[in-house]
């Protein structure tokens, strides 16, 4: 087995075009995801909706209830991530004890790993940002 | 020039830029993924000013396509391995 090596130049420009291929078709089978009935352990009514917002819209980091229902939800559903342990590697995060401290409120969780939860749970659209030219 | 000249390569190897699927079906035998598992076969790219961790991602999906693990899979019908050593001695050829 022999695989070409180019220069990085052309190496970044087949990334460019294979990323953006595969994004594409991510997004399209992202629009056949199935739908799961919402959580029923809080009453979301109380919490307010800040949490679903972008930074710039007036966003709000969720209460530790919300997060826990949220992640609780998710987790009962998707059994391959029921452990905090896996749910944190999903999530990018260093350890499960991060999950626990974003749970019980220890800690606030950083809009960029809540944001990504939202993502992947369907409650909020990804960004895809512009690209105005090839500067590199 | 082998991979393993720029790459390091081994299983358990959760700080990996990507893995390969070490263990499977056939088909599956090989293909790269994002996610972590102790038994896939972990790549990590040193020398990343001669190759990019995600150019190597996309070359080794398109080796998985064509059936390369395949053909040099060992094991029984519903589940066959590569070798961590298939992996390293890929040479790489510059244009």
């Amino acid at each position: 087995m022999k695989i070409e090596l180019p220069s990085i130049s052309a190496q970044q420009k087949t990334i460019f075009e294979l990323a953006t291929q595969e994004a594409i078709e991510t997004l399209q089978q992202n629009l056949t995801a199935p739908s799961i009935a919402p959580q029923t352990e809080i009453d979301e009514t109380l919490y307010g909706r800040e949490h679903l917002l972008r930074e710039n819209e007036g966003y709000k980091a969720p209460h530790p209830d919300v997060i826990g229902a949220y992640f609780r939800h998710f987790q009962r559903h998707f059994p391959e991530y029921g452990t905090d342990g896996r749910l944190a590697a999903l999530l990018g995060l260093s350890s499960d004890r991060r999950v626990r401290e974003f749970k019980n409120g220890d800690r606030t969780i950083p809009y960029g790993i809540w944001r990504k939860f939202l993502v992947m749970t369907g409650r909020a659209p990804q960004d895809v940002i512009k690209v105005f030219a090839n500067m590199g | 020039m082998k991979l393993s000249d720029l790459a390091t390569i081994k299983t358990n190897f959760p700080e990996a830029h990507f893995w390969l699927i070490r263990r499977g079906t056939a088909g599956r035998c090989g293909e790269p993924t994002r996610e972590f598992n102790q038994e896939h076969i972990g790549i990590k790219v040193e020398r990343i000013d001669l190759l990019l961790p995600d150019y190597l991602y996309y070359v080794f999906k398109h080796i998985h396509s064509t059936g390369h693990w395949q053909q040099i899979a060992t094991g029984t019908l519903s589940l066959v391995n590569i070798r961590v050593s298939d992996v390293q001695r890929i040479e790489l050829s510059p244009t």
